[in-house]
């Protein structure tokens, strides 16, 4: 969780919201990510989905040498709705997060995503994998970065605190 | 002209954001731990404990936290937090579980509280008297402001470009098993369109790999100096019109709302000649988007999701609440219409 944390970091020195996460896999780091939505434009290149790739491009795009099911998710901010429902589909171990996400929260805070599952739509069927999440490890210190992200003011914005307080939008994890 | 399909026989319908409720049926609940046997005017003390130490979650809100008992006259039951997943064999045990219910509000507050045991409470605010009299039976609730409703029924002209962008999303998908399709509605031109990559990548549905490509679409076609400051300017006039529309006091909370969401796609357009992300777009889908695809599109903030195969498993849109129905999730930021032909197959 420190390595996700120092991700999260990193996030918020680039103007993203401060995110971050690690993959473990036989106790060691297997890959990391942070959010980077405002840089690509994308709203769903979640500190989550960068880390998933990072673990895909190290194992050259091989899914079962990633061995997704042997995976723990530890991130700063619980995985909202579409990344809980990503880490059904790709059926990890377990999920452990800091703070709580009570807009988006798909590991239980106001969706359960991880106990439900995420199936695929692509009309191959099949039914998504629940698995266990946690939270509150570290969680202080994922809320402080969250609250310095929204406080800080831009330097550039005419109207610096109260205009970034809105930029970009609490699209998190 | 392609060739004639189901879709030409179908009318698309509309998936209202909550599912019409069997009368009889039961409400849904979450189970929360409760404090009992609390003399009354203990109660505000552990009130304010349990409200700063387990804040209960945003789509909760309706839930009142305390109530008088129905067993013990003068006496009170506050809701100390909700219970955790896999819930512990004892209330206790799960309040415990928590340092931060355990210290602040059971050692506390030791001496006024008789017991601690596990209640249900309705996990959906009421929106009609009715169902808040039901609701109330269970565990006492604030009745909800009905969220606003477009309607659902298309027009002609919506149902015929309907159509013709779902039927181009069924082709899409004959070869990968689903389409997406991302249009720009006022000028009916398409965005960009992905295809179900699922085989070679785990996570590269069709919704993944459309909105990807409309943003790289997006990188590719203006340069990244000028988005930011363009951004960072339509960020600031959307906070000036939404302070406008305050002080003017513009009617109800609903209506409030709406306006802010036209405001903001609006301000955005005009600023940076082009949307934020994909507010304002269409999606089109040969297949009813899984709950990943779904949130992807709700980050995106697609205006409307159309599809033509509804799926009763994994479908996160037209099932009855919750997670098969994610657009009538309230707390989230972002709320698109959604619509569907029914069909059997693409």
């Amino acid at each position: 969780m420190r390595v996700a944390l120092a991700q999260a970091r990193l996030a918020l020195d680039e103007w993203e919201v401060p995110c971050g996460c690690a993959l473990a896999r036989d106790g060691e780091i297997v890959a990391v990510g942070r959010n980077a939505t405002n840089r690509t434009r994308n709203g769903t290149r979640h500190a989550e989905f960068e880390a998933v790739d990072a673990l895909l491009d190290a194992h050259g795009g091989d899914r079962a040498a990633c061995r997704f099911e042997d995976v723990t998710l530890y991130v700063t901010c619980e995985p909202c709705v579409m990344c809980a429902g990503a880490m059904s589909a790709l059926g990890v171990r377990e999920v452990v997060y800091g703070c709580a996400n009570d807009k988006f929260g798909g590991a239980g805070t106001v969706l359960d995503a991880h106990a439900r599952g995420c199936g695929a739509c692509g009309g191959a069927g099949g039914v998504g994998k629940p698995y266990d999440a946690r939270g509150g490890l570290f969680e202080r210190e994922a809320i402080e970065m969250f609250q310095e992200f929204y406080v800080r003011g831009n330097p550039k914005a005419p109207t610096p605190r109260r205009a970034l307080r809105e930029f970009p939008p609490r699209a998190s994890t | 002209m392609p060739a004639r399909t189901s879709l030409d026989a179908r009318a698309p319908r509309g998936i209202p954001a909550k599912a019409p409720r069997d009368a009889d049926a039961a409400l849904p609940t979450r189970r929360c731990v409760v404090a009992t046997g609390i003399p009354a005017r203990a109660t505000s003390a552990v009130l304010a404990s349990a409200r700063a130490a387990a804040p209960l979650p945003a789509s909760l809100a309706h839930v009142k936290r305390a109530r008088a008992s129905a067993r013990t006259k003068g006496t009170t039951e506050v809701v100390v937090k909700l219970a955790s997943e896999g819930a512990s064999a004892s209330a206790r045990g799960d309040a415990e579980s928590d340092a931060a219910v355990r210290a602040d509000v059971l050692e506390r507050h030791a001496d006024v509280i008789a017991s601690v045991v596990y209640a249900d409470v309705p996990a959906e605010g009421p929106e009609d008297r009715e169902t808040w009299e039901k609701a109330c039976a269970i565990w006492p609730v604030s009745l909800t402001a009905p969220a606003e409703r477009e309607t659902e029924t298309p027009s002609d002209e919506e149902a015929a470009y309907f159509r013709k962008w779902t039927k181009q999303a069924c082709e899409g998908a004959k070869m990968s098993g689903n389409c997406a399709i991302i249009v720009d509605p006022a000028r009916d031109v398409e965005i960009a369109r992905g295809v179900d990559e699922s085989a070679t990548h785990p996570l590269r549905h069709a919704v993944i790999a459309a909105v990807d490509l409309a943003a790289k679409r997006d990188v590719a076609m203006y340069p990244e100096k000028e988005h930011v400051e363009a951004l960072i300017e339509a960020r600031r006039m959307e906070k000036l019109e939404r302070d406008a529309l305050e002080i003017a006091g513009v009617g109800d909370d609903a209506k409030k709302r709406k306006r802010e969401v036209q405001t903001k796609g609006s301000a955005m357009t005009e600023i940076m000649g082009r949307p934020y992300l994909c507010t304002g777009y269409d999606v089109f889908l040969a297949r009813e988007p899984c709950i990943m695809c779904a949130m992807g599109l709700v980050h995106s903030r697609l205006k409307r999701v159309v599809f033509a195969v509804c799926d009763n498993i994994n479908g996160a849109l037209s099932g009855p609440s919750g997670i098969r129905r994610l657009h009538g999730v309230r707390s989230l930021n972002h709320h698109y219409s959604v619509f569907s032909f029914d069909a059997e197959e693409i």
